[in-house]
């Protein structure tokens, strides 16, 4: 399922080659669209040629349109699309900067960039004062620091709004057509001597319209792919990795990640909210289906491990699948589930407790073990001292995947 | 060489063309286009070059050319080797390679120069503060939604359209 990893596929030279393609195509494209020309792309401020808007927001709708299609009929696994991080303190100072740089210089860097290769001096000196630009804010930026690292999540239009993919795409289409509209009738009254309006026929444009409209509307009314259609794609992979034991954390594993102070380890509990209260591991925080939101997801700290656990290993298997699919990373189940831990470490430092050992019975589904008070994590067995127990020997298998921090977007 | 350029694209054709690319960068390598940070990278690189410990004590350079790692080492820098490509090629079709500056038609060209030096350094500065400029916020981040994106793009637009009126001379 795309997005593809270029370098593990064909390798790093052919990631180049396909990136420098990319280049290739944003280059000509914006050449080719007129994009080289200042006082073209200035003429957007002057109502007079509305170019920009038609071909920047023309791609928008196109690229957001394929997404969302792609996303229903499950040929892109969205979590792993780079989305730009909202700041709204920086972003929206620095957009407004920009657009009076816009404004005084006609360019922007990437067709700046793109026009210089075609000899267009102006170019060459915007480029210039861009990079002047770019200097002045590395020297100055750690003044303002934390002004401008505050926010920083991954958010987007649905996930603020509280809409869905497809219906947001929607109503981008609307929009995107109605300034289509309005940007043609300014074109019509200002933009003599700017733009040839000889080659304009309104009915191609609305039977595009009409099309783009009902196809999006079509996706809209399928709606977004639930959770469980997502877990169905992602599948094959996941019982993989189930199968091959490469999420399973051994007890041992878990308690020497508990005792690591260099690591931040996050315990998710998944049974019942009656057997959590009466025993969970040290910290263990109680979930649930209800929990299984993007929203939730997002409080979690991408670069602590997370151990989710139930009694076995069967229902923390159920979560994993959808947490997963949710872009929880890190994400590992308690080998044996809670009962296996008790199985392990119970023997070895339950008896000043009067914890009955004796009752437990292996793969039974539930606890199968009597705790005489709802005293959650204050036994010992919620985090048995390293001394107490028997070291276990077993295969490591958290591997813990920092974060990727950029210097921003896709300008990265 | 033809002495009259051809016409562009028609602009809609070029929207549709230019969200493929888009969207195919994102298929492909997951993340969308991009231009300042690029530029941004090889500012580092030179810094890097002439004075290594101010780029390792300084947080944000730090980020992309602190101790062992190599600003440059990174797809905008061939997606921006490409850009050039596509550009000239595009440009040589169309009958527009020609060294010549484009402004409006009531200032010098000296003065076009200042003022593109000017524009540009106020996009860079903003560009950078803003994580990205028209090509990585504006056009990949609200291709996929980004709430900060949108945000973006209408400051950006925004941002424009209060400077041009008092700068209508400059181009008009």
């Amino acid at each position: 399922m795309a997005p593809a990893d270029l370098v593990s596929s064909i390798g790093p030279v052919g990631a180049i080659l396909v990136q420098i393609l990319i280049g290739f195509g944003f280059g000509f494209m914006l050449e080719i669209s007129g994009f080289g020309d200042s006082r073209k792309l200035a003429g957007q401020f002057y109502l007079r040629d509305m170019t920009v808007l038609k071909v920047m927001f023309g791609a928008i709708v196109v690229t957001a349109v394929l997404m969302a299609a792609s996303i229903v009929f499950g040929w892109i696994d969205f979590s792993r699309v780079y989305v730009d991080h909202t700041y709204w303190g920086s972003g929206l100072l620095g957009g407004l900067l920009l657009g009076f740089g816009f404004a005084i210089g006609g360019f922007c860097p990437g067709t700046a960039w793109t026009s210089s290769a075609t000899f267009k001096v102006d170019a060459w000196f915007f480029i210039g004062g861009v990079l002047l630009g770019i200097w002045a804010f590395g020297e100055t930026v750690p003044q303002f620091w934390s002004f401008y690292n505050t926010g920083g999540e991954r958010l987007t239009i649905p996930d603020w709004l509280g809409w869905s993919f497809t219906g947001t795409v929607l109503v981008i289409v609307v929009v995107a057509i109605l300034a289509f509209w309005l940007g043609e009738k300014a074109e019509r009254k200002y933009g003599k001597g700017w733009v040839d309006l000889s080659r304009e026929h309104s009915g191609p444009k609305l039977v595009a319209a009409a099309a783009l409209t009902v196809f999006v509307l079509a996706l809209f009314v399928h709606g977004d792919p639930t959770l469980d259609e997502l877990v169905a794609r992602h599948a094959p992979e996941q019982d993989a990795r189930i199968e091959a034991r490469q999420i399973q954390a051994d007890p041992g594993e878990v308690l020497g990640l508990m005792y690591n102070k260099q690591i931040a380890v996050v315990l998710l509990d998944c049974r019942d909210e009656a057997e959590y209260n009466l025993f969970h591991l040290l910290g263990a925080r109680h979930i649930d289906e209800s929990d299984l939101t993007a929203d939730w997801v997002k409080q979690l700290n991408p670069d602590a491990v997370k151990i989710i656990m139930s009694d076995d290993e069967e229902r923390a298997e159920w979560m994993w699948r959808r947490l997963d699919v949710l872009g929880v990373t890190n994400l590992y189940i308690l080998a044996g589930g809670v009962n296996g831990w008790i199985a392990t470490y119970c023997p070895q430092v339950c008896g000043e407790e009067g914890i009955e050992t004796a009752k437990y019975e292996p793969n039974a589904d539930e606890t199968k073990v009597h705790f005489p008070m709802a005293l959650g994590d204050r036994y010992e067995l919620a985090r048995p001292e390293k001394e107490k127990v028997a070291p276990r020997e077993f295969t490591p298998v958290v591997k813990i995947q920092k974060a990727t921090r950029d210097l921003g977007g896709g300008c990265g | 060489m033809r002495s009259e350029p051809r016409p562009y694209l028609h602009p809609y054709v070029g929207g549709v063309l230019l969200g493929l690319v888009l969207f195919f960068s994102f298929v492909l390598t997951g993340h969308g286009l991009g231009a300042s940070g690029g530029l941004g990278r090889m500012i580092i690189a030179v810094q890097k070059l002439f004075d290594p410990q101010h780029v390792n004590l300084n947080p944000y350079l730090a980020l992309a050319g602190g101790g062992d790692k190599n600003p440059l080492d990174h797809w905008i820098i061939w997606e921006l080797l490409g850009m050039l490509l596509g550009g000239f090629v595009s440009g040589f079709i169309g009958g527009r390679l020609k060294v010549e500056t484009r402004k409006g038609p009531r200032i010098t060209v000296h003065q076009r120069w200042l003022f593109a030096v000017i524009g540009g350094f106020f996009m860079g500065y903003g560009a950078r503060l803003a994580r990205g400029c028209t090509s990585g916020q504006g056009l990949s981040g609200s291709a996929v939604l980004s709430a900060g994106s949108w945000g973006f793009l209408i400051m950006v637009f925004l941002g424009g359209y209060l400077l041009a009126r008092p700068l209508r001379r400059l181009w008009t």
